[in-house]
This record gives C-alpha cells, structure tokens and sequence, in this order.
C-alpha cells in the first residue's frame, strides 16, 4: 500500500480547498460568546436567590438587635431615588469646599469595574453634567492638566442641583461640579466630551442618556461620538481586542453606516466595548447582542460581525 | 481576546495560535470521516468553542492530540445518528475539495481517497490518525483509550481492506 505512505500529500492536494478560515474562526468566538452568555443568565437566578436569601438573613438579624429601638411611626420617612438622585453625604460635601480643595475623581473604591470606564456615585447615581439638554456622565479616569487640547470653554455649570431639576434642558447642571466651573469640549473630538478644569487635573465626561433624554434634533450616533480617525483600540468584552487604528476606523464606518436608533434609554449590561483614543482617552458603549448604549440605545449587528470577523487578539 | 488567552493559560498556545496550527487539520480529518462537508465545519466549531468553554488542561504538545480526540468522538456520534439516513438514502458520493491549482491531478488521488472513506468508522479513524495525521500506534492508543495491541491489529486490519477495496477497482477498471 504504497499509496497510504503518501496520504497526506494525497489529501493535500485533495483537500487543499478546504480551510478553516477567519470566518470560521469569527463563528466560534461568536459561538463562545452565547454559550458563555447563556451561563450568565442561567446562574443570574441563582445569585439573585442567594441575595434574597442572605438579606432576609441580615434583616431577620437587624429586626432581632433592635427591637427596643423600632422607628417611632411618626417620624418622617425618605424615600430612596434613581440614577441622577440626590448624591450621598460625600457628594454634597463637595459645595461645602474651597473650590481649590476639591478633588473632582470619583474614589476608585465608587467606581465600578462592571460599569467600564464610566464612573459611579457610590450610591449607584452617577456623577454627571447636563448642557441644555445635552448629558455627560464622567469617566472614572480623569487626565492630569495639560495633556489635553482644550477649545474655548462652552458653558459654565450655573446650578448644582439634583433630580429631577438634574434632567433640566434649559439650564446647565451638575451634581457633581459646583457652580462657575467652566465647561470644556475637547479640540477635534466635537460633542463626544465634555472637560472641565479642577485643582487636581481636568475631569472628563461622556456624552449618554439621561431620564429618557439622549440626541437632539436629527443627531445620529456619529453626532454623538465624533472620535473618527482618533480611535487607536477596540477592546469589546468577551470577545477581543483590535489594536490597527485604520481597522478601528473601518469598523467605525459600520457602526455609524448601520446604526438605528433603539430609544433614548439605555440598557443594562456588564458588556462593554471600550475605545482608546489617540490622546489616551477611553470612551466606551454598553452592548448587549446587537445594541449599543451611549447617547441613545442603537441596533448595529453589523458592527459585532465585522468586530468579530476583524481578528481580534 | 484576553479572556481566551486567559482560558489556554494551561497550555503553552493561546486561542489564536492552536486555530492557526490546527484548525484546517481538524476540519479535514472531520469532512475526510464524515464526507459532509457542512457536519464537518460544524464539527470543527465545536471543537474550538468547547476548546475555550471547557479550558481543559493541556500539557504542551498534546493539544493537537486532544483536538482530534473530541473532533472524532463528535464525528463517531454523527455517523451513528445519521445511520437510518444512510442506509435508507445511502451514502452521498464523497467529493474531494482540492485547492484550485490541484484539480488537474484530482483522478489519481481520488480512488485512495474514496477507498479511506468507505472503510468502516474504526479502521477509517486509524487510518486518518495514523497515515493521514502522523501519529504512532501509542498516541492512538492513548487518544483513543484503547489498547495498543487493539490499535495494531486494527491497522493492520484496515490496511488488508483497503488493499482488496483497491484491487476491486482495479479490477473493475
């Protein structure tokens, strides 16, 4: 059987069409990425329970330890607000300050890996700043002075406030910058960032929804996200990274091409897909299957095929 | 792609590097056993997506091993459940998929090629593991949780078949 001697030349030449390629390789990761979703889901209940049971524990522990201190059912009760609501004690802190004495950044121990680059009060709200109806959440990451081109201020924060008067779309607001702070965009990116000065550096907010509010007018995604030519990294979770700026910028074209607007919510979701930028600034969407969540939540399918059949490392 | 690197970390290839080395492999063996070339593609998928779910602890040198291990045992349990078909339709031709600049010399490599596919599933997956993939009677053995003795015989075995199967069509030619 000389001929079984030469079975891989043979099969070579008989197979040789026949190549596990980038698509292939595009359909495992996708693949994975289900299955892997599908155990989230799947263990969500679990955790959930697990809660449910551990503060029915704390709370049958609490009620027992006080029982001699029960509320008086006359005294006032508070109740407890979303997203934008009243920042906590530490927050309203910061209107107490010299404004020389205020560190803007948000405590790492506040700022939540699941949440990506953005940053979180540690009540869960997130510190934020509207400009006429225009909304900016920080990033947890702010940049020392100097290391950023800054345009002509735009605006100047004119009330601290918090919700709902922190939804207002005629004022220019902030629960977290005090009054008089100037306003900043960030020379080339457009209305994607909003930068204002403080003693320690420059804090950076993104534009995103805010209380049902995202774009204006006939925005689009891209109006909202005007980083086109400055993106150096595509990190998106759970699937991989694309470091070419030119791939970057080609997916960019997809996503704006293809993009079509959802709702001006947003969605919940640990999945994030995270933008370098070349002044090394990160900016970052929520995705969830097919949406992406910034400014307004925006369908794109488009956008994860061609991220996925991109090679990412 | 962290988090799949992450998921090899047991292994001295990343994600990347074991589908650049063994992927086609994989797939080839796959469509030779099965002569379908979409099972075959689908079979291959699995493979590398339980690859990165089940980040099984491979020791450097044994991933190619293990590839073809699961990618086989998955190819067994389609040609068993796609028996009654078989029998009842009868087996689709095996058609060879040669690279473009190969079509030329396909006949003289079909009748070897066909004669491998026709071979019951345990003698053809010897026959791929051992002629077509390179591997020794001892990783065979150890890939396929069987004896040695049992592998030898079966080799020998299989090559006695393809030996008459290959005189019958010269015969018949």
């Amino acid at each position: 059987m000389r001929d079984l001697q030469r079975l891989p030349e043979i099969a070579e030449r008989s197979l040789g069409g026949l190549r596990a390629d980038a698509n292939m390789k595009a359909q495992i990761l996708w693949k994975t990425s289900q299955i892997e979703q599908e155990q989230i889901s799947y263990h969500h209940p679990k955790r959930a329970l697990a809660f449910v049971c551990a503060c029915l524990v704390l709370f049958a522990a609490v009620g027992i330890l006080s029982q001699g201190s029960i509320r008086d059912p006359s005294s006032p009760l508070f109740s407890t607000q979303a997203a934008g609501s009243p920042a906590g004690a530490g927050n309203r802190a910061l209107l107490d300050l010299d404004k020389t004495k205020i560190s803007i950044g948000v405590s790492a121990s506040s700022s939540s890996s699941q949440l990506g680059v953005w940053a979180r009060f540690s009540d869960g709200s997130f510190p934020l700043v509207g400009i006429q109806g225009r909304f900016y959440r920080q990033l947890a990451k702010g940049l020392s002075f100097g290391s950023l081109k800054l345009d002509n201020p735009v605006a100047k924060v004119e009330t601290f406030t918090q919700a709902p008067s922190l939804s207002s779309t005629d004022q220019i607001v902030s629960n977290i910058l005090p009054v008089g702070t100037l306003l900043y965009r960030i020379a080339g990116l457009g209305d994607t960032l909003i930068a204002a000065e403080v003693d320690d550096g420059i804090a950076l907010f993104q534009r995103v929804s805010f209380s049902g509010k995202a774009i204006r007018g006939s925005e689009t995604l891209q109006d909202t996200l005007e980083i086109t030519g400055h993106v150096t990294r595509m990190r998106l979770s759970g699937v991989g990274t694309i470091a070419d700026p030119a791939t970057c910028d080609a997916l960019l074209e997809i996503l704006f091409a293809n993009a079509a607007l959802e709702s001006n919510g947003t969605i919940h979701t640990d999945n994030t897909l995270i933008m370098t930028l070349d002044n090394g600034i990160e900016v970052q969407l929520l995705y969830s299957q097919e949406s992406f969540a910034g400014c307004g939540v925006w369908s794109c399918p488009e956008f994860i095929e061609a991220f996925m059949a991109s090679n990412p490392s | 792609m962290t988090q799949y690197a992450d998921a090899l970390e047991n292994s001295a290839l990343s994600f990347g590097e074991m589908y650049e080395r063994y992927a086609t492999d994989v797939l080839r063996v796959c469509y030779f056993y099965l002569g379908n070339r979409e099972q075959a593609e689908d079979v291959c998928q699995d493979v590398f997506v339980r690859l990165l779910t089940t980040r099984p602890s491979l020791q450097e040198g044994s991933e190619k091993a293990w590839l073809l291990k699961v990618a086989l045992n998955r190819c067994k349990d389609l040609w068993r459940s796609s028996w009654l078909k078989r029998v009842v339709l009868g087996s689709p031709a095996f058609e060879l998929v040669p690279a473009p600049d190969e079509i030329g010399e396909m006949e003289e490599n079909t009748a070897i090629m066909q004669a491998v596919h026709s071979l019951p599933p345990d003698f053809r997956e010897i026959i791929l593991l051992h002629y077509y993939q390179g591997f020794g009677i001892a990783e065979i053995a150890k890939m396929l949780e069987l004896p040695e003795g049992t592998i030898s015989s079966r080799l020998s075995r299989a090559r006695k078949r393809l030996e008459n199967t290959m005189k019958g069509e010269d015969m018949h030619a």
